[in-house]
C-alpha cells in the first residue's frame, strides 16, 4: 500500500515543474528580435516563426496555468486557507498572504491566456496585439512565479526547498 | 435592460478609470432584452483615443469589473483602432444601451 500524498509534496512537485517551464519561458532571444509584431511581419512568418511562438505561448499558458491552479492550490492547502473559492478568491488570499504581488495584476494574465484561446486566424493585426502582449507579460508572469516560490520556500519549506528562481530575460 | 444599479455604477468607475473621462459605454447583446434570462454582459467600449484601446487595457477592465461585481460572464468588445470599421462595431453601435 503506497502512501498518500501530502499537499506539500504535491506543492514540491509543481514548483520544480514549473520552474523548468519557466526557464524556458526566458529563452526568448529567437523571438525577441522580431518584436514588437505587427500584421505585415505577422504575415509574412515562416513555419518556423509560427513554431517559435507556437512554442512560446504554449509555454506562456502551462506556466500561466501552473502558477494559477497547482501552485496557487498548493500554498493554500499547506497554509490551511480555503481552497475551493473561484480562482478570484484564491488570488485574493495569496495576496493576501504575500505570495503574490497585487502589482503584478496576475489576474489579467489568467484572462489574457482565455483570450489565447480564441483564435484570430485572419486578423493577423489582433494575433500581433495578443503575441505582443505575451512577450510583454511573460517577465510579470515569471515574477509571479519567483514570487510564489519565495513564499513557498520561506514558509511552507522552511529555506529547505533547493529550487532557484528563475532569472528574467534581458530581452 | 437586465443589470443592477450597482452593476452599472461599477461598469461606469471601471471603464473611467482604465480608459480615463471620455470614454463611452454600451451594453449589447442578449442583457438588452428584458424579457431574456441569463446570459453574458456584452460591453461595446469606445475609449477616447486610439492609444487606449490596447488588449492590456481590456484586460485591465475587465479583471476591476469582476472584482467589483463577482464571477460574471463578461465580454468586452473595444472599438477598433485606426478607424478600421467591423461588423461587431455597427451591430453594438446601433442596438447597443448606453451606460456612459
Amino acid at each position: 500500500m503506497s502512501a498518500a500524498y501530502q499537499p506539500n509534496d504535491l506543492l514540491e512537485a509543481n514548483l520544480r515543474g514549473a520552474n523548468k517551464v519557466a526557464a524556458r519561458l526566458v529563452s526568448l532571444d529567437r523571438i525577441a528580435s522580431m518584436m514588437p509584431l505587427d500584421a505585415e511581419k505577422v504575415d509574412r512568418f515562416s513555419d518556423d516563426d509560427e513554431e517559435r511562438f507556437d512554442a512560446f505561448i504554449y509555454r506562456f499558458n502551462s506556466l500561466t496555468a501552473m502558477v494559477q491552479d497547482h501552485i496557487t492550490r498548493g500554498i493554500l492547502l499547506c497554509e490551511e486557507e480555503d481552497a475551493g473559492g473561484s480562482k478570484r478568491d484564491q488570488r485574493h488570499v495569496m495576496e493576501k498572504l504575500g505570495a503574490l504581488k497585487p502589482e503584478l495584476q496576475f489576474g489579467t494574465l489568467a484572462e489574457l491566456r482565455n483570450r489565447i484561446a480564441h483564435h484570430y486566424p485572419d486578423d493577423n493585426r489582433k494575433q500581433a496585439e495578443i503575441m505582443n502582449e505575451v512577450f510583454a507579460r511573460s517577465q510579470d508572469l515569471i515574477a509571479g512565479y519567483n514570487m510564489a516560490l519565495a513564499y513557498a520556500d520561506a514558509k511552507i519549506f522552511q529555506g529547505g526547498l533547493g529550487i532557484l528562481p528563475v532569472a528574467t530575460s534581458s530581452a | 435592460m437586465r443589470l443592477t444599479a450597482s452593476e452599472v455604477d461599477a461598469i461606469k468607475t471601471c471603464a473611467k478609470t482604465v480608459f480615463g473621462e471620455g470614454v463611452s459605454v454600451r451594453l449589447f447583446g442578449s442583457r438588452t432584452n428584458d424579457a431574456a434570462a441569463g446570459g453574458d454582459i456584452d460591453l461595446y467600449i469606445e475609449p477616447p483615443s486610439d492609444e487606449l484601446s490596447t488588449l492590456r487595457n481590456e484586460l485591465a477592465f475587465k479583471l476591476k469589473l469582476m472584482d467589483a461585481i463577482g464571477d460574471q460572464r463578461i465580454d468586452v468588445v473595444l472599438r477598433s483602432p485606426m478607424g478600421t470599421r467591423r461588423p461587431i462595431d455597427r451591430i453594438a453601435s446601433e442596438t447597443g444601451i448606453p451606460l456612459l
